[in-house]
């Protein structure tokens, strides 16, 4: 089999070297269409899923390890043709159950294919005289940090070789990301797990079907700095509990499958996919129906915009006009008149010897 | 501090106005919980409060807006406490309101040493209580269970409502689209199985701010735990929900004329994708899934930090 990855995010794509290691298969990765005769062209993210119809393949697939789309603000351009993508026709591959619920939501006739992300290679865990410093936190926000009491130390995210290895993953949702880079909201928590580590995580967007509360992790809510603050803080104080909840994470990492596996799975799903007749994508009139949707809420950002800035432009205004009235009124004030003709009166060069003296006593030169 | 017996329920009282709160709250015992309600508001009759609170021989009482309890009324109450302040206060780096401020000068009136714990409806603006009140953490107020209901076929023309009193801030935003179209403003005097009995009768909601500041309104909860489209204003915090995937934001009131109108006159298929999503996160605010974590979370909070009530 020939499959080739799209991408436009240089990230690497552990996908595809587990797909190789899987055996019988030949993966290229480009980030343009590469050349020659594939069975399955891969687009790596929402910007390559264009890119992939231009590759000589029998089939075309997109790897969703999130919806990118929701990771853009709302009012961004970018937001219509990533929504769109979901609408070609493309067998999309899905990583977590959460991709693909929130995929059959957005689009029911999308078929998508569950395939898993492997195993991060284990790091070395700290060692257990460490385990009673402060408690080394990964991925924790500076708020959160700044909230704990108890005393902590920001380490890296496990992963490269970072170093020291943490106690513990932070795994909140992120800001809107100008770039929605397709990185799934799991690998932290995996990552952190297969070094070691526990999770506090949000109990959104798929972490909660690796975090099991109270026996590999924390959950907490996604906005609670203060709540996740503590949360990180009952673990330094109960080194009991941050004891039996890495152990259980340890096993959790155990259970997920290696890369190796992931690779297997991932050249099944592949061949399931050659053997089905093509996805339909959407039709035209419904294809349709979803950019208008979408260019009329981003016509909508666009015209509350240009309120906001029209009411700035008018509170503006009438500050100048406020300030004009001032300024006329006291030009008129018998005072301000007086004082014009002192001004002038000083600036007569008869006084030129006096501006000295008074000049140098204020210390100019 | 007394503790259930294994594999018997928390005895829970839940105090505060029911009026408000009692869509917050479990109605029917379950494994986990085991619920009474005793109805009181500010200056009401405290000690009759207490006694109908020790009649349930409560292992946690949970009250909405704390400022309602006398000082030192729990202090020889044992179980343990927690006060949730459920109103919107001044944010940092905002511009404050005299109705933010009233709520704040209220809630300080807490006292804290009645609570083992407190938590706020919103981490954003729980800060301005500091350093009178210490927060443990933030969550929004729970839905009780009889609200979810399943997600009924939407109309052609779907019923849109908006449930909530009058202010010149929610007129602003509701004059033109009451004008052009049939929605019913339901302003005051409908709680519990009548308000659920009309949330049944309708199929979009309209969520506004009370005045201009942004918050997030118990309401958002219900109306997606009630199978709503909801339309609303932007939230703040938003609580795990997604604009436009969970609910369709509107940013002014023309966006909103225009997002019933959308509703009225156009095909509303892909909007109840919006509904369908929103319901399912309603799922997070359920009562009978919140409750149990958090009264499990408090006792092992206690009895890892203490309490200044002990």
């Amino acid at each position: 089999m020939r499959v080739c990855f799209v991408r436009t995010d240089p990230a690497p794509v552990e996908l595809a070297g587990a797909l190789e290691a899987a055996g019988d298969v030949e993966v290229v990765v480009a980030e343009r269409p590469p050349e020659g005769r594939f069975d399955v062209a891969i687009a790596c993210d929402w910007r390559a899923c264009g890119a992939v119809f231009d590759v000589d393949a029998a089939r075309r697939a997109a790897l969703l390890v999130s919806l990118e789309h929701r990771a853009l603000d709302p009012a961004r351009p970018e937001r219509l043709p990533a929504l769109l993508a979901l609408d070609l026709p493309l067998d999309f591959l899905v990583t977590s159950a959460w991709v693909e619920r929130a995929l059959a939501d957005a689009r029911p006739g999308a078929r998508a294919w569950r395939v898993a992300l492997g195993r991060p290679a284990p790091a070395a865990p700290p060692a257990p005289s460490e385990d009673r410093g402060p408690l080394r936190v990964a991925g924790a926000a500076p708020e959160v940090l700044e909230a704990m009491e108890e005393p902590a130390e920001e380490v890296p995210l496990p992963g490269d070789g970072a170093a020291p290895a943490p106690h513990v993953v932070v795994a909140l949702p992120g800001a809107a990301d100008p770039f929605a880079r397709p990185v799934s909201p799991l690998l932290p928590v995996l990552a952190g797990f297969a070094s070691g580590a526990t999770a506090v995580a949000a109990r959104l967007e798929g972490r909660d079907e690796v975090v099991a509360p109270d026996e590999n992790g924390l959950l907490v809510e996604p906005d609670d700095a203060p709540g996740t603050a503590r949360a990180l803080d009952r673990l330094a104080r109960d080194r009991a509990l941050l004891g039996r909840l890495r152990a259980g994470a340890a096993r959790s990492a155990e259970a997920w499958p290696t890369w190796e596996a992931a690779g297997r799975e991932l050249r099944a799903v592949l061949e399931r996919v050659l053997a089905a007749e093509p996805p339909a994508g959407a039709a035209p009139g419904e294809l349709m129906r979803h950019a208008l949707a979408e260019a009329a809420k981003l016509a909508a950002y666009e015209s509350a915009r240009a309120d906001a800035l029209l009411a700035r432009s008018q509170a503006l205004d009438q500050r100048e006009t406020a300030l004009d009235a001032r300024e006329r009124a006291l030009a008129a004030h018998p005072a301000s008149r007086a004082l014009v003709v002192a001004q002038r009166r000083w600036r007569h060069p008869v006084l030129r010897p006096v501006r000295a003296v008074v000049g140098r006593l204020r210390g100019r030169t | 501090m007394s503790r259930p017996e294994p594999g018997r329920p928390w005895r829970v009282a839940f105090v505060g106005q029911e009026h408000y709160f009692g869509v917050c709250s479990p109605r029917r015992p379950s494994r986990a919980i085991d619920p009474a309600f005793v109805d009181h508001r500010g200056g009401g009759d405290a000690e009759l409060m207490l006694a109908r609170v020790r009649a349930h021989r409560p292992h946690v009482v949970i009250v909405f807006r704390p400022e309602i309890v006398p000082p030192g009324l729990f202090a020889g109450l044992d179980a343990l406490t927690l006060g949730w302040n459920t109103e919107p206060l001044p944010r940092a780096g905002l511009p404050s309101h005299r109705d933010l401020d009233f709520r704040l000068t209220e809630l300080l009136q807490t006292d804290p040493l009645n609570f083992d714990r407190l938590i706020s409806f919103e981490p954003v603006s729980a800060p301005s209580a500091e350093p009178r009140l210490r927060f443990w953490r933030s969550l929004p107020l729970p839905v009780a269970d009889e609200v979810y209901a399943p997600l009924r076929p939407m109309g052609r023309q779907p019923r849109v409502a908006f449930v909530g009193y009058s202010t010149a801030h929610r007129e602003r935003w509701l004059i033109e689209v009451k004008h052009r179209f049939d929605v019913l403003h339901l302003v005051h005097g409908v709680t519990g199985d009548r308000l659920l009995d009309f949330y049944r009768r309708i199929d979009v909601a309209i969520n506004l701010h009370v005045h201009e500041y942004p918050q997030f309104e118990n309401r958002v909860a219900l109306h997606l735990a009630a199978g709503h489209l909801l339309l609303s204003e932007p939230l703040s915090p938003l609580h795990g929900l997604e604009p436009d995937v969970d609910f369709l934001e509107v940013r002014g009131p023309k966006q909103l004329e225009w997002a019933v109108e959308g509703l009225m006159l156009r095909p509303v298929a892909d909007r109840n994708a919006v509904r369908v999503r929103g319901r399912r996160k309603a799922e997070h605010f359920r009562a009978s899934r919140v409750y149990p974590r958090l009264v499990a979370d408090l006792a092992a909070d206690v009895a890892t930090f203490g309490s200044p009530r002990r």
